[in-house]
């Protein structure tokens, strides 16, 4: 019996919905990178040492938003608002099963490029706390 | 009771502001963090409003016409409670409009754009919104509505009916 993927969610920003570019949103959830090395113990044996780099314990959330108005006055709404922004990610299949991620403290980091143009869209990535 | 007392205008005796408690939590973003909301503080509308509060205050009326033309003067007569009448309320007015031939799907559909129109605020602080609006359980947005439009929207009609 096959699976249905999620292809289609809904993405509120400060408690409003945002309108996106359909199949853009991508994330992380902020588990960070692990590092495995070895340790000889002699004799050709190693042992694994795991390490967490928790540098790296930060969500990434990408999206693209088409250039109209309300969405650039809104972009710039979220790069004001510096690590004060929340987003929700919510969504759920045809086959009824769901999907809630909560980004705290999002920022948008860089100086994001706004293209304008018929067929052009705005990407943008927001750094924020792991996803809950 | 889910609603706190409202806060007056000392000058007009109107309404200024009413306290709606939610029983169920509703969850929001503010200040970088999702938190969430008990209560949801209720604003009087305005003229920007008239759009949304024209259509539910003449469902109200619908709803009174509806129920003196059916309802019997005897019937009417047992709603005194010890020789006073009963006060309308919030919860009276939503069963008035759901016994009327009124269409309750417009009723709700009118509301959602008022409580989305700056007139409802989360804790006090954060403007309502629909995905906030959708959140709330269906008791909650029903007792809402039946809240606000007690102490704004047809209170003065309410005051002759008690």
């Amino acid at each position: 019996m096959g699976t249905i993927a999620l292809a289609n969610p809904s993405v509120v920003i400060n408690n409003e919905p945002v309108a996106i570019v359909p199949n853009s949103v991508k994330y992380t959830e902020g588990a960070g990178e692990q590092i495995m090395r070895a340790a000889s113990v002699g004799g050709g044996s190693v042992q694994q040492v795991f390490s967490d780099n928790i540098e790296t314990n930060f969500s990434k959330f990408t999206l693209s938003i088409y250039p109209d108005i309300q969405a650039i006055e809104d972009l710039r709404s979220w790069k004001k608002n510096a690590n004060q922004n929340v987003i929700v990610l919510t969504g759920k299949t045809k086959d009824g099963e769901t999907l809630r991620r909560t980004f705290n403290q999002a920022a948008l980091l860089n100086d994001y490029e706004v293209n304008l143009g018929s067929d052009t869209t705005i990407d943008i990535e927001f750094s924020a706390n792991a996803a809950v | 009771m889910s609603t706190e007392l409202p806060v007056f205008n000392e000058q007009t005796k109107e309404p200024e502001e009413i306290t709606f408690k939610l029983t169920k939590g509703v969850k929001y973003g503010n200040k970088g963090n999702e938190v969430e909301g008990t209560f949801i503080k209720l604003l009087p509308p305005t003229a920007k409003q008239l759009k949304q509060c024209v259509p539910l205050k003449q469902a109200f009326c619908r709803a009174v016409a509806y129920v003196e033309d059916k309802v019997s003067d005897e019937k009417l007569d047992n709603i005194k409670d010890d020789g006073v009448k009963k006060k309308v309320d919030g919860n009276s007015i939503m069963s008035a409009i759901y016994m009327s031939d009124v269409d309750m799907y417009e009723v709700f559909l009118h509301a959602k754009e008022l409580f989305n129109s700056n007139i409802a605020l989360m804790e006090g602080e954060v403007k309502m919104t629909k995905p906030m609006l959708e959140d709330m359980s269906n008791d909650d947005f029903e007792n809402m509505i039946g809240e606000y439009m007690a102490n704004f929207i047809v209170a003065s009609l309410l005051t002759e009916l008690n």
